[in-house]
């Protein structure tokens, strides 16, 4: 790969690649030749130097760089020691550098809140210490910094827990709407049910009046049903109204 | 609204800055007491506040301190998914994903029959506007 000129990676809005001029119609075509019957390329070292870069790297194995911050795969979040901070709470177990924790093993409710418990207790010592001795406060300072940022790490260890729980309530909250959308759906189905057999009542007593008027005129018989019928109703329907009104 | 872990954490980040600004308030408004017989002690920087108004405002501080840390409290145990390990979570994912698909399925069914029935008194409709 070609070197990057530095800084280029780190910046807010880097420059393109120094080998996307290498992108011309003209070069693809030649490695479009290169290429074997089944589409697979020859090996990397075999082909030109100017159309190596055509061809995309593989997929990073260990760590990848993405704007200037490095990245482990799979994503690993360090624990506090390897960032230089002392630990102060319990570590879960020895699993937890595959990146899938344990959580089950590690009460985080109690272990924040003694935390938050020895912030304030740390707090007071400090104030302690301020007022008779100034200049040794940066013993209690270092510790209050450790307990903020043993907390802070805990709370972030437990993000992807929340966010499998989140995905839980959104996805039940999913099914609520979708079982009672169904619910609507069908009632609607049964009201409109009642309407079209309040209409076939309407039709039938139509029926029994025009019997009796003996004024029905049958001329569509070859329809189909459903249209049959409806014309059907609507004809004695009409001759209902005519027979009513000429009464 | 943020989600509580978010929350938590800026509420210990609160608390960190009420902290330093207690301490703060403290170390540039309080006054200065003579020692034995030597003339009291004069600071060009501190705006030094009458005792009242500096007793109060320190108690103010240390109640808000509490305060805070009672808040941080209660958002810890109000952690979503407390005691619930990640093999549970993905094995209720797995159910809701199941159940999901059910659902979706018999949704779509009720809304087929709802568009047929609206079909049906569609025409009926149509039919009785023609004559």
């Amino acid at each position: 790969m070609a070197e990057q000129p530095p800084g280029a990676l780190t910046a807010a809005f880097p420059p393109p690649p120094k080998y996307f001029t290498s992108f011309t119609p003209k070069n693809l075509d030649a490695l479009n030749e290169l290429r074997k019957p089944d589409g697979t390329l020859p090996p990397i070292d075999e082909l030109p130097e100017e159309l190596q870069v055509l061809v995309p790297p593989p997929p990073p194995e260990k760590r990848y760089r993405a704007f200037g911050e490095p990245w482990t795969l799979p994503e690993i979040y360090p624990s506090l020691e390897e960032a230089g901070i002392q630990q102060l709470y319990p570590s879960p177990s020895s699993g937890s550098q595959n990146g899938k924790e344990k959580e089950s093993s590690l009460d985080r409710t109690l272990e924040l809140r003694r935390l938050s418990k020895s912030l304030l207790l740390n707090y007071l010592e400090l104030v302690g210490v301020m007022g008779v001795a100034p200049e040794k406060f940066h013993e209690k300072t270092s510790a209050l910094e450790t307990i903020l940022f043993n907390m802070h790490h805990l709370i972030n260890e437990y993000r992807p827990h929340q966010a499998r729980e989140t995905l839980c309530l959104r996805m039940e909250e999913q099914l609520e709407k979708i079982r009672k959308e169904t619910e609507e759906n069908k009632k609607a189905v049964v009201q409109i049910e009642a309407v079209l057999a309040g209409l076939a009542d309407v039709g039938k007593k139509a029926d029994a009046i025009i019997g009796a008027g003996g004024v029905f005129i049958s001329e569509r018989r070859s329809k189909s049903s459903l249209e049959e019928k409806v014309e059907k109703a609507k004809s004695m329907d009409a001759a209902a109204w005519r027979s009513l009104n000429g009464a | 609204m943020a989600d509580r872990l978010s929350q938590l954490q800026d509420a210990i980040d609160q608390m960190a800055t009420q902290l330093f600004s207690a301490l703060r308030y403290i170390g540039t408004h309080h006054d200065a007491v003579p020692v034995g017989g030597e003339a009291k002690v004069t600071d060009e920087t501190a705006v030094v506040d009458d005792k009242a108004t500096f007793d109060a405002a320190k108690f103010e501080l240390a109640r808000d301190l509490i305060f805070k840390s009672k808040q941080i409290e209660i958002l810890i145990t109000s952690l979503p998914g407390i005691g619930v390990s990640e093999d549970e979570q993905q094995e209720r994912l797995r159910n809701l994903e199941q159940e999901y698909k059910e659902a979706e399925a018999k949704r779509k069914e009720a809304v087929r029959q709802r568009e047929e029935a609206a079909e049906k008194l569609d025409q009926v409709i149509r039919s009785l506007r023609r004559c």
